[in-house]
């Protein structure tokens, strides 16, 4: 079997802000293969943002290893590694430099990297601008003359320009409106099929990455506490922060309703604050036993399916998932 | 909305202001004349060494419609031909401040660590030093010319320009272009000269605008105090100084020159104020 | 029940350089006594604005407001500025999006909070003060008030700030709160919180709310009735129930048709077209472009028409009976 894409073992990244000590991410380990989708969720603070810098070069890991196509990344990236992985950013106001046009911010990647000739440059921007929804009399106009959807679609476009193996996708719809998003969404699905793209698709969002990943790693304050197959996770959360996120999901009907998992939003819990020892949500959590304070969980489950959670929550009951199926059925008919 | 339109609204807005519209008025009759100096002053020959002792101390008339100094020249030819010395010393001195300060304040806020402590701590030495003891102090090594008197006050100025793009290449430096072009592979170099320079553009004229009447102003009073271009050659500066002997008599001589700084100064300020709104809507 | 706020007509135009820019086109919404009321659209859909011209916060140059907001009797576009500032902050006062920027980082939380309590509570000494205080925040599920009272504002969680927020806009027992996109700055799981505590509170408090969010799902959960906006205009509203399980405005359908749902791992369905200009006049149904209902007749005038609770403005309303 050829090697993933792309696999991070083991990397922690510590900052060191005046005499203080922050482990943004700690013993992170992830892989994505060709062509398929890995969401990373978490809220602030769950250190995916570093993690994306890691793996885009920006920062370099304190430890661990970061290795693409089989080949490990140390030090100054070369320009061939570089144009193997594209970047979208989540604000589309700042991702494009107000000052240049839409055909330059394109053009940037040709440009560093020194592909084509004037001419082709210029085909090629115009193809990528069809490629994304746009039309080649964009190029001149600036990122002021667009709107949010349209200057991600420039992002994306950009983003392919070196016809990448792997695009990081970090927070890409969240600053837009949700028809937006939907036309946005669209695009990455049709766009990773013709070119059979990698995406690592960093968000908050749950109920995009149900529709959107085939597989999900949960993080919380800088450490992978749940990963799995979106099926596996989605219907039957482990570790309780998942829960928590997939109970918080604003979900608009009845049948959606029927596959949140339930939280005791009542329940007392300290709320502020982060230990320094052992799971870093049992401030937040109601179901926190003794052992939770002692001691980080190691991963348990098995294949697509692993959690660090001492008291996970019980595997959802063969009557929820039928109840949840007649729901559908019923919502079809 | 199309980026022709965007410019056109700048523009409207610019002429809303009826202050910079007045400042652009005087700034280019200022520049008409010092470009075509030769033609428009009424005695062009003035501006040399020429003795008229006949019509010495001759107050405006219509002969001489801001009067004559004290050998006789014409003092609104002497004025143009001012205009000419002081545009042109405005010009260089900011010209070499901004290349430097540019470059010096872009390095130290892109390029950060230790780079940045250096080059900034160098930058606040020279921001301590008042201008004007500053300038006079570089002027006291060398005896008195246009040219040192240009290369002192670039000397005095370029901190202020470095001040300016350090602060706004901070507040952009990790905006999501920059970290595109970064990830992308751009140089330093390119992300500094491609990317965050024609941001600091806008910023950079509005300032140069603005600093153009204060370094006019700085030149005159360098010549006032002697140290900038020597007679003959007609100096705003120089002549407000010289006048200063005669007054209250012969107060011609100083306030008609002064007048012509004044205008300068004030067209350069006006318009900087109509900068600031043009760029603003300028996408 | 009786109607605390009624908003009748509005209609908003701002006069820019390239011409009038229309902005609300005729809003009417009323807001009746314990009831939450939400205001559903996307951005330019004129939502914020609108909350802004009842609050009376829009700015006076350039501005053309008409139509009449009635709050409890006195309508506040015609009232007198300063008899505005007095009620809003008292009867009527406000939560906004992002609490860090709404609270200030100099002043320690208890100072803001005391500014706060003695506009509407002047009577209370520093003892009473410090106990009405004290309540409140644990009202909003603060199990140490004391100690958040002591902090800064960047020294607490969003979350925190949050609730720090809603305590200081519900201390006076306010009639109406208007909540701009309350907890949209937050992480989710933090925001769902947070809305279950307003939601409680406005219940126990007997305050109404007009709640102001982009996002469906959230109405979903806490308003008692829903309008949707699209450029400028109401065009449908129901009550949460009936909107979701009914809705009938093409853009309503299409904007639920484009979240994407737990219960299925198809992509959402976009919208096509986009927002229209709001410099552009619009003759009829602004919708119309983007619908695939459309005819030649939504370009006439389209009222609200009453089903029942439900107001839709909207003329192909038979195709879905």
């Amino acid at each position: 079997m050829s090697p993933p894409l792309l696999k991070v073992t083991k990397a922690n990244k510590v900052f060191h802000v005046g005499s203080a000590t922050v482990h943004a991410v700690t013993d992170i380990s992830l892989t994505v293969n060709k062509g398929e989708t890995v969401a990373v969720v978490g809220e602030s603070g769950s250190g995916k943002t570093t993690l994306a810098n890691l793996i885009l070069g920006i920062e370099i890991p304190t430890s661990g290893e970061v290795e693409l196509a089989g080949e490990q990344l140390k030090g100054r990236r070369s320009k061939t590694v570089r144009r193997k992985i594209g970047l979208v950013q989540q604000n589309p106001y700042s991702t494009l430099n107000p000052r240049k046009s839409i055909g330059q911010a394109i053009g940037l990647p040709l440009d560093v990297h020194g592909i084509g000739s004037r001419a082709e440059r210029r085909r090629r921007i115009g193809e990528l601008l069809e490629k994304v929804g746009l039309n080649a009399g964009h190029r001149d106009r600036r990122p002021l003359a667009l709107s949010g959807g349209q200057r991600q679609r420039v992002a994306i476009a950009r983003a392919l320009t070196t016809n990448p193996d792997l695009l990081v996708l970090d927070e890409p719809t969240s600053s837009l409106d949700v028809s937006v998003q939907a036309h946005i969404l669209r695009l990455l699905r049709d766009l990773q099929q013709e070119f059979d793209l990698a995406y690592l698709f960093i968000t908050h969002d749950l109920g995009v990455v149900r529709v959107i990943a085939s597989r999900v790693v949960v993080m919380y304050r800088g450490r992978v506490v749940e990963e799995g197959s979106v099926a596996a996770i989605f219907r039957s959360p482990r570790h309780r922060y998942t829960q928590l996120l997939l109970a918080s999901i604003p979900t608009v009907s009845e049948e959606d309703d029927a596959f949140k998992p339930d939280w005791p939003w009542d329940a007392d819990v300290k709320g502020d604050g982060d230990p320094a020892e052992g799971c870093p949500f049992r401030s937040r959590c109601p179901f926190a036993v003794e052992r939770c304070g002692q001691e980080f969980p190691d991963m348990r489950g098995s294949g697509d399916h692993r959690y660090a959670c001492f008291n996970p929550r019980p595997e959802t009951s063969e009557a929820i998932v039928n109840l949840q199926a007649e729901k559908l059925e019923r919502k079809k008919a | 909305m199309s980026q022709s339109s965007a410019r056109w609204r700048g523009w409207r807005r610019f002429a809303r202001n009826k202050l910079s519209v007045l400042g652009a008025v005087l700034i280019a009759i200022v520049f008409f004349c010092a470009i075509f100096a030769p033609y428009v002053a009424p005695y062009p020959e003035h501006a040399g060494v020429v003795v008229n002792f006949l019509d010495a101390n001759q107050p405006p008339s219509a002969k001489y419609w801001l009067g004559t100094d004290t050998v006789g020249r014409d003092v609104l030819s002497r004025i143009i031909f001012g205009f000419r010395n002081s545009l042109m010393l405005g010009a260089v001195v900011i010209a070499i401040s901004i290349t430097i300060g540019t470059a010096i304040g872009m390095a130290a806020a892109y390029l950060g660590g230790k780079t940045e402590l250096v080059l900034m701590r160098i930058t606040d030495i020279f921001l301590a030093i008042p201008s004007l003891v500053l300038a006079m102090a570089i002027l006291g090594l060398a005896k008195p010319s246009q040219l040192y008197a240009m290369i002192a006050m670039a000397t005095v100025w370029w901190p202020w320009h470095a001040r300016l793009v350090y602060g706004i290449v901070r507040s952009l430096k990790y905006e999501g272009f920059v970290v595109a072009a970064e990830v992308v592979g751009a140089s330093p170099l390119r992300v500094m000269f491609s990317e965050l320079l024609p941001n600091c553009a806008p910023n950079l004229f509005t300032k140069a605008s603005l600093d153009m009447g204060f370094v006019i102003l700085l030149g005159a009073s360098l010549s006032f105090l002697g140290m900038g271009a020597p007679p003959p050659t007609p100096d705003l500066g120089t002549m407000v100084s010289e006048g200063a002997q005669y007054l209250p008599d012969i107060w011609w001589l100083s306030v008609m020159a002064g007048m012509g700084i004044f205008i300068v100064v004030l067209g350069f300020n006006l318009v900087a104020d109509g900068l600031r709104d043009l760029f603003d809507i300028v996408g | 029940m009786k109607e605390i706020l009624t908003v009748k007509d509005l209609d908003l135009t701002f006069d820019t350089l390239d011409g009038p820019v229309n902005v609300l086109r005729g809003v009417s919404l009323s807001v009746r006594e314990h009831e939450r009321v939400a205001l559903v659209g996307e951005s330019g859909s004129g939502k914020s604005v609108t909350a802004r011209a009842i609050l009376g916060l829009l700015p006076e140059r350039n501005r053309r407001l008409n139509g009449s907001v009635v709050f409890e009797g006195s309508d506040l576009v015609t009232e007198r500025p300063s008899r505005l500032r007095e009620r809003r902050g008292r009867d009527m006062t406000m939560i906004f999006q992002d609490p860090m920027a709404a609270l200030n980082p100099v002043y320690t939380i208890r100072n803001q909070f005391l500014a706060v309590l003695s506009r509407s509570h002047p009577e209370l000494n520093a003892k009473q003060a410090e106990a009405r205080m004290s309540d409140a925040l644990r009202d909003v599920s603060i199990i140490d008030p004391t100690r958040v009272l002591d902090s800064y504002s960047f020294q607490l969680s969003g979350g925190l700030n949050q609730r720090v927020m809603i305590a200081m806009g519900l201390i006076s027992r306010p009639r109406l709160l208007i909540a701009d996109e309350p907890g949209t700055a937050l992480d989710v799981t933090v925001q769902q919180q947070t809305l279950l505590i307003m939601k409680r509170l406005s219940e126990s408090y007997g305050t109404s709310i007009l709640f102001i969010s982009h996002n469906l799902g959230v109405v979903r959960q806490f308003a008692d009735r829903v309008c949707v906006m699209y450029s400028g205009r109401i065009v449908e509203e129901a009550t949460t129930a009936e909107l979701f399980a009914n809705p009938r405005h093409p853009y309503t359908r299409a904007l639920l048709a484009s979240v994407p749902r737990l219960s299925s791992d198809e992509l959402p369905e976009p919208i096509e077209g986009s927002v229209p200009d709001p410099r552009e006049p619009i003759k009829g149904c602004p919708f119309k472009p983007r619908c695939a209902l459309a005819t030649d007749d939504c370009l006439q005038p389209i009222p609200l028409r009453e089903f029942g609770t439900q107001r839709v403005a909207c003329i192909h309303q038979e195709e879905f009976a």
